[in-house]
């Protein structure tokens, strides 16, 4: 397997791409791999083997269930752990949300209403699985459709005290705090500089679409103008963070996603 | 109210698909004026299951129809819940529901097709086979390139075939025999 590091604009390995990577050998820098598409044995773990070979990966999760209060399910930590010691990650990342409650599974993101008790809850978890895993764990901002009444304090101050508290990194998804301000038309520049970039070891783009009223984050789209713009903002702020373009729903042709890929790619080297 | 209760009430209102009164629950601790919009996580988890099964389920789904098809995924939403952190799991257990469902119960080839297109979305030892009813597999075939030349089928249910799979460039193929 490579030990090339993750740095650059990557992208989200999807299935219907995977044997036209592993022919073409594309110039991606990196590809972040969702460990829940990779929970039953078959062949794409033999093409993720390949892949591994020329290029370095990221695990993200969708069950980590990091919010919630039901104990871990033990077999899908187990088997976590075997697809991370079989394809070695540089990194591994889940959502700052909750996903199961009382054993039924949403499979879908939600929100942590922000109170002293649920950030003793998710700062609880994460640590369980940075010692489950021996090693820091990335968590990332979601979109949010609602809001709770009570609330002790903001998402970056929440964010702030869940990084303090656990020593674990962000995964900064830019098109999530877009959504999120448009959702509440709330406008704010420079929103970004109010994250802890020092912390930020990763970044997503992804384009979400209108339903009514609300943009949700359907990652069905190119990514938006003004999320590449605040991309462009961070790395001419000095942060050189790794970033990757996420698709699950319309996905394009290989070759069209990669030159989307490219031209975020090249809009970041001519900064420099 | 307490965190935990929070949560097991914002899980109920988005499992609570097919009731009026779904928004009750939350409205002690979610933004009244974003009451509304607890809709757009009942139709993430609505939507990514028919999205799913669809895709697991291609045969299935233009037998039924896309109304009846999502009729079902419907009510096995509601009556079996999801209990698995395992998304494929829930593709695993449909055809068991399918095959209880009242509607069914007199449908000569649900069952079959249903076993199909799990064996096709899923199986992937090339050892592995499944028995049928000789002719089922041509049927599940024709549904899968929605090209029904006849519903109505002429089974000899006393001659079977076998499937199994063959991945020719990575794609899966399904391998017919005699038995």
């Amino acid at each position: 397997m490579t030990e090339k590091p993750i740095e650059g604009i990557g992208l989200g390995l999807r299935f219907p791409h995977f044997d036209t990577i592993l022919k073409e050998q594309p110039a991606v820098p990196w590809f972040e791999v969702i460990t829940d598409n990779f929970l039953d044995d078959g062949s794409h773990h033999q093409k993720l083997e390949k892949l591994r070979q020329d290029y370095p990966i990221a695990l993200h999760s969708i069950g980590f269930n990091l919010g919630g209060v039901d104990n871990f399910n033990q077999d899908y930590l187990k088997r976590f752990k075997q697809i991370y010691d079989r394809f070695q990650p540089q990194w591994i990342s889940d959502h700052l949300c909750w996903s199961a409650h009382g054993g039924r599974y949403h499979h879908d993101l939600l929100p942590i209403p922000r109170t002293k008790e649920g950030l003793e809850n998710v700062c609880s978890r994460i640590n369980y699985l940075q010692d489950y895993f021996q090693r820091s764990l990335i968590v990332e901002n979601i979109t949010a459709y609602i809001d709770f009444k009570e609330t002790d304090c903001s998402e970056i101050e929440f964010i702030k005290v869940i990084i303090e508290k656990t020593g674990c990194y962000l995964l900064l998804d830019i098109s999530n705090v877009h959504i999120n301000q448009k959702n509440r038309e709330e406008e704010k520049d420079q929103w970004w500089s109010g994250y802890p970039l020092d912390r930020v070891k990763q970044i997503h783009l992804a384009g979400g679409k209108f339903n009514g009223e609300l943009i949700v984050d359907t990652h069905s789209q190119t990514v938006p103008k003004d999320d590449i713009e605040v991309l462009k903002q961070i790395t001419q702020a000095g942060y050189n963070i790794p970033a990757m373009i996420e698709r699950d729903a319309d996905i394009p042709s290989f070759a069209e996603l990669e030159t989307e890929r490219q031209h975020i790619e090249a809009s970041i080297d001519e900064l420099s | 109210m307490n965190y935990r209760e929070q949560l097991k009430r914002f899980s109920n209102s988005v499992f609570s698909i097919g009731i009026n009164s779904q928004d009750t629950d939350v409205s002690k601790f979610v933004e009244d004026k974003h009451l509304a919009r607890m809709s757009v996580y009942r139709n993430n988890l609505l939507i990514g299951l028919i999205d799913r099964l669809s895709e697991d389920f291609i045969a299935v789904k233009n037998y039924l129809g896309e109304n009846n098809f999502r009729f079902f995924v419907r009510n096995y939403l509601i009556e079996r819940s999801i209990t698995s952190p395992n998304i494929s799991d829930v593709s695993k257990e449909f055809p068991d529901f399918l095959i209880s469902q009242e509607q069914l119960a007199d449908d000569k080839y649900i069952a079959d097709l249903a076993r199909i297109d799990l064996f096709y979305s899923y199986e992937h030892d090339t050892e592995k086979t499944l028995e049928l009813t000789k002719g089922i597999t041509n049927f599940w075939q024709q549904l899968v390139d929605d090209e029904v030349e006849e519903v109505e089928l002429k089974l000899d249910r006393n001659t079977k075939e076998q499937i199994r799979i063959k991945f020719v460039e990575g794609e899966r193929v399904l391998v017919i025999s005699a038995v």
